[in-house]
């Protein structure tokens, strides 16, 4: 770095040639498509040559690469929206209330699994799954009226045992 | 091949190009404000009033925040610097203008107090403050733009302060008010107002 800063023509591309597995080998761990791998390794290579007025070379090389490499793999994720920065994934999970959805669903279950395995059966098919009566009947092969009844009184003794108790 | 074009047009990197660019920047900021404030008028009283310490304290409220906003872009402009401790020496210059304005709160007439908070400029001089800071912002955009900060909401923001102090500290040459609650209300509005357009800006102005 310090030969090609000096204007070293040769050293400068020895340096970009070696840099070139360094950066592939970063952002394959990071991104899981190659043709992306591809790009970012060339944008960051472009970087590196335009921006090297900004190392300071009483500094140690890496961390200056590394902080280039990582912000052009946010901005480009900025930029395309197809990917999502790690850092802002519990952000979006929060944003859709991911947590309490998660752990509705597990209460949901753990109270289906006290009811009779018909019962629970037709109030997941019709209830959770969506399913219409006639739906149920026809894929379980019962009649519609017996789903009804179940579904009935599945979500009585659901209702019984959650609020009732 | 990407590296053979690279290399092509190689030339040596002068060392310290990156410091003397922000410099030349602000400077080149500073010089218009200059020009600006002084065909706009310097303060009439300037030979008598530059003898008095509240002068000088109104002059140094804009430069601190102008120095420590220049050393901080210098680490701000580099990719992997963090974010620069010496910006908390913004610190020095408030908690000099809030003693001084809570001395003259403490020993003047309330009817005067009035007087010297609100002036006869109180709503201009932030106004002034912001559209002055304007210049130094933009030039110091153009050279953020060709370094390489990653904090692109902080660097706005210090940008702002930068440019904002300049602005402040030569407005002051200009501004004929003499109280310190005056430079302590309205200086700071004119300061965090720009300093805020920079935070809100810089993501989307700074982008490289």
């Amino acid at each position: 770095m310090q030969a090609s800063l000096a204007g070293d023509a040769r050293a400068h591309r020895a340096l970009l040639l070696a840099l070139l597995p360094v950066l592939h080998r970063y952002f394959s761990r990071k991104v899981s498509n190659n043709a992306d791998v591809d790009d970012l390794v060339q944008i960051t290579l472009i970087a590196v040559n335009e921006r090297r007025d900004t190392y300071d070379p009483k500094r140690p090389f890496s961390p200056w690469l590394f902080a280039i490499a990582r912000y052009k793999m946010v901005d480009q994720f900025r930029r395309t929206r197809s990917h999502v920065r790690l850092d802002d994934i519990g952000e979006i999970a929060d944003e859709r209330n991911f947590g309490e959805a998660v752990t509705a669903r597990l209460d949901v279950e753990a109270q289906l699994a006290r009811l009779s395995a018909k019962q629970a059966a037709a109030v997941r098919a019709t209830r959770i799954e969506g399913l219409s009566v006639a739906e149920v009947a026809e894929r379980d092969g019962i009649s519609q009226s017996n789903v009804k009844i179940s579904v009935h009184r599945g979500l009585k003794a659901l209702a019984k045992r959650v609020f009732g108790q | 091949m990407l590296i053979d074009r690279l290399v092509e047009q190689h030339r040596p990197t002068p060392p310290h190009r990156l410091p003397r660019r922000i410099a030349v920047s602000t400077l080149l900021g500073a010089a218009i404000i200059l020009a600006l404030v002084v065909t706009w008028g310097i303060r009439p009283n300037i030979a008598a009033s530059s003898a008095t310490l509240r002068f000088w304290v109104k002059l140094g409220f804009g430069a601190g925040f102008a120095i420590t906003g220049f050393t901080g872009l210098l680490a701000l402009f580099r990719p992997e610097r963090p974010a620069p401790r010496r910006l908390w020496f913004a610190a020095i210059p408030i908690a000099v203008i809030a003693a001084a304005a809570f001395n003259e709160i403490a020993t003047v007439s309330d009817a005067e107090l009035t007087a010297l908070w609100l002036g006869k400029s109180a709503l201009a001089c932030p106004f002034a403050i912001v559209a002055l800071s304007a210049f130094p912002s933009y030039a110091l955009i153009q050279a953020g733009r060709r370094s390489a900060p990653t904090r692109l909401r902080l660097t706005g923001g210090v940008i702002g302060l930068t440019s904002s102090g300049l602005a402040a500290m030569l407005y002051a040459l200009h501004c004929p008010e003499n109280g310190m609650t005056f430079v302590a209300t309205w200086y700071s509005v004119g300061v965090m107002l720009a300093t805020l357009v920079g935070i809100i800006c810089g993501p989307r102005l700074l982008r490289w």
